[in-house]
């Protein structure tokens, strides 16, 4: 870690309430939405990818932790709270859809 | 509120590492001494040093282990192997614990219970915490990734500082560079092993594929995942049982290899099948073929057909992470590894705890601070402490003593907790590092001493005499973790220089007057 | 286990010669900058003998152990370059030749039955 950067977590630390709810936000936006934009994504890979259904269900859930670390990666880049958390919302909701819609599609041998 | 990616990041790495560091290194230990759980299982079964040679009688195994599990409708058997000459058996009955115990592999007798060196596999997987502790560790692992990838954003000189580590005790720089020196240069390893920690139970973790694919019917997606299909009950009893034997030989000559487990499915049924899943320890993948036999006439069937290609795309991340591959030396390798991630994490909390010294110091021992200061000591500390107490308790318990197996699980944990309570307790006015270093260096130095004492027969002398390398080799791993538990040990008596810093586990001091004068130029940035 | 020696010495070697061609620790070891000839030589050599140790442990047990085997041995090497280095520099250059030097002596004159 570099030394400007441990200096602006000095400055940081000072815990404040506030700055442990943030903390606490983006922890579970990281974790729990995180999960729930890897999990409407394997369902949706499921779906889509051009395999066989096991190959497509084993491949998805392979790829859907690769999924689940980028997007935790992005929660705590976003500049603020709503940016970290509505992307994740949007973003696993219309998967989930989409998958549930095509889902007879997703059961093809 | 944080300017740029990298501070973001770096905020990231310093809480998801904070929230999991002490979960970490305490899966991070486990599986480190798990590379050797057949090895550590043979050491802690004193009954199977003494075995005459011969061939193993599965038969047998199979008789007691029916005979312990008279409801279970398939059993499991793994042949003796170069790493653990028992025969392991396992079976489930519904609504009673699962069996795993060690057979005799000469005529199948039960072999007095143990929690063997299976104790930190199951602690590196679920920490003994059962289904919940599967999910606690994956937690864990996804936090770990996160950890790692932000930590490699965050080190903005990662290339520059790439041979740089400056030893030079006290305060935060040596801590930090060792951190960084055992990330940056394990961080392959590291993130293979977070990455593939969490995938191996993914079916667990990522239900979604098999609810869409399958309906969630999981039972029939496993049945996918391994190419064979169960056999279809006919409802009356097998007219006989086929020799395991000379099922084994068979299988063994067809496959030109080892067999890992012999499957007996339907045992109460004359659809009673039996199948032979190849070890194949010369891939990373491990076996994928699995040879089925007619369980009452013995006679071959045929052969599964092997897995699809992204289950053997799975298989080889899993079994990069279980090590069952290459050999001996291998495992030497991951257990190295597996060792600079413990002094990763270890080095980690310590940073950890530096950065905020000022706070801890306004803040008094008896604040959050203080208790987190506490903690680290009784964890880090502690566990080692706690793993070398198990093999002894392993030896002192008496063999005939009923529940011992719980007993040794116990006597970890009690450990465990005492050296806490001493860190706690010693924090303030004492040096509860070096005490708990020294406790783990004597105990590790004195294992094999106590080992020859309560069985002669498997003492360092007597195996090396028999040329028994896995039992001389950890009685002989232990002296040379003994000599580095005493070095950590020696180098935390020695007094602080300011009140604020810890100069734990820093070099002496002559070596580190030598190293500055053959190296003038450090940088400090 | 002359396999395993060999594949440590030769990657360990790669790393002291990679770290001796960054002017930095160069100065370090020998108090003088390196001359841009003799760093670019060091980095040559450096990767040389870290592909040579690669095609090694490919040939000796195949793409998939092999690459486990070469990756862990690589780390390992580069863990101890770095510890050891500021410590006892002189000796932690001398490994480096001397493993080096025996690792390549062993595998030109006794070459493993394995491996060709």
């Amino acid at each position: 870690m570099s030394e400007t950067s441990s200096g602006h977590l000095k400055r940081r630390t000072a815990v404040t309430p506030i700055y442990r709810l943030a903390v606490a936000s983006r922890i579970i936006a990281a974790l729990v939405g995180g999960y729930l934009v890897a999990y409407a994504s394997a369902a949706l890979l499921t779906v889509v990818l051009p395999m066989s259904r096991i190959n497509r269900v084993v491949t998805a859930s392979l790829l859907s932790f690769v999924v689940w670390t980028v997007v935790a990666i992005g929660v705590f880049a976003a500049r603020n709270a709503w940016r970290s958390w509505w992307p994740l919302l949007a973003g696993g909701g219309v998967m989930l859809v989409l998958a549930f819609v095509f889902r007879n599609y997703g059961m093809r041998p | 509120m944080r300017n740029t990616f990298r501070q973001s990041m770096a905020w990231l790495h310093t809480w998801a590492g904070l929230i999991v560091s002490w979960v970490l290194f305490a899966i991070f230990l486990g599986g480190t001494l798990a590379c050797f759980d057949k090895e550590l299982d043979y050491w802690m079964r004193p009954a199977l040093h003494q075995l005459k040679p011969g061939p193993p009688s599965m038969d047998a195994a199979a008789k007691t282990l029916r005979g312990m599990a008279p409801n279970a409708e398939t059993l499991y058997l793994r042949p003796p192997s170069d790493r653990d000459p028992s025969i392991r058996g396992f079976a489930f009955e519904p609504g009673k614990p699962y069996i795993d115990v060690a057979l005799n592999p000469r005529d199948g007798a039960l072999i007095p219970p143990t929690v063997g060196g299976n104790f930190f596999f199951v602690l590196h997987y679920n920490l003994q915490a059962g289904t919940l502790g599967i999910y606690l560790v994956g937690l864990a692992g996804m936090l770990m990734l996160l950890a790692l990838i932000s930590g490699v954003i965050i080190h903005r000189r990662v290339f520059k500082d790439f041979f740089v580590f400056r030893p030079r005790p006290g305060g935060q720089r040596a801590w930090l560079d060792g951190h960084n020196l055992t990330g940056v240069l394990g961080l392959p390893f590291h993130l293979m092993i977070a990455y593939t920690g969490v995938i191996i139970m993914m079916s667990s973790y990522m239900t979604a594929g098999v609810q869409i694919g399958y309906r969630g019917d999981m039972a029939r997606y496993y049945e996918a995942l391994s190419g064979t299909s169960h056999p279809v009950e006919q409802h009356r009893p097998p007219r006989r049982v086929a020799s395991l034997d000379k099922i084994l030989g068979d299988a063994v000559q067809r496959l030109g290899g080892a067999v890992e487990y012999l499957e007996i499915e339907h045992i109460h049924d004359a659809s009673i099948t039996i199948s032979a899943l190849s070890a194949g320890n010369d891939e990373v993948a491990g076996g994928r073929r699995n040879l089925i036999y007619d369980g009452t006439e013995g006679s071959f069937r045929g052969e599964s057909e092997g897995p699809p290609t992204a289950y053997r795309t799975y298989q080889f991340l899993s079994g990069l992470h279980r090590v069952q591959f290459g050999g001996a030396a291998i495992r030497w390798l991951y257990f190295l590894l597996g060792a600079t991630g413990c002094v990763m994490l270890a080095t980690a909390a310590q940073v950890w705890i530096e950065k905020r010294t000022r706070q801890v110091e306004a803040a008094g021992l008896r604040s959050g601070y203080g208790l987190v200061r506490a903690l680290n000591v009784g964890v880090i500390a502690g566990m080692p402490l706690a793993s070398v107490s198990l093999l002894w308790a392993n030896r002192l318990l008496p063999y005939e003593l009923a529940g011992r197996a719980g007993m040794e699980a116990q006597s970890f944990c009690a450990i465990w907790l005492l050296a806490t309570i001493w860190g706690v307790l010693r924090l303030r006015h004492g040096k509860p590092w070096r005490d708990l270093f020294g406790t783990t260096a004597a105990l590790l130095f004195a294992l094999p001493l106590m080992n020859a004492l309560t069985q002669p027969h498997s003492s360092l002398l007597a195996s090396i005499a028999a040329r028994d390398w896995v039992l001389a080799g950890i009685d002989a791993t232990a002296l040379a973790f003994g000599l580095g538990f005493a070095w950590l040990a020696w180098t935390s008596t020695r007094p602080r220089q300011l009140a604020s810093r810890d100069p734990r586990m820093a070099p002496p001091r002559s070596s580190v007057a030598r190293s500055e004068a053959a190296l003038p130029a450090v940088e400090t940035p | 286990m002359t396999m395993w020696l060999s594949l440590l010495a030769l990657n360990y070697l790669s790393w002291a010669c990679l770290c001796l061609a960054v002017a930095r620790h160069y100065r370090q070891h020998f108090g003088v900058d390196p001359s841009p000839v003799r760093s670019r030589v060091l980095r040559i050599i450096g990767w040389l003998t870290t592909l040579l140790a690669y095609a090694i442990s490919v040939r000796w047990r195949d793409w998939d152990i092999g690459s486990v085997d070469w990756c862990a041995s690589w780390m390992l090497a580069a863990i101890a370059w770095v510890l050891l280095q500021p410590y006892r520099p002189r000796f932690a250059r001398w490994l480096a030749f001397v493993g080096g030097a025996a690792s390549l002596f062993a595998l030109i004159f006794y070459p493993s039955p394995t491996l060709f």
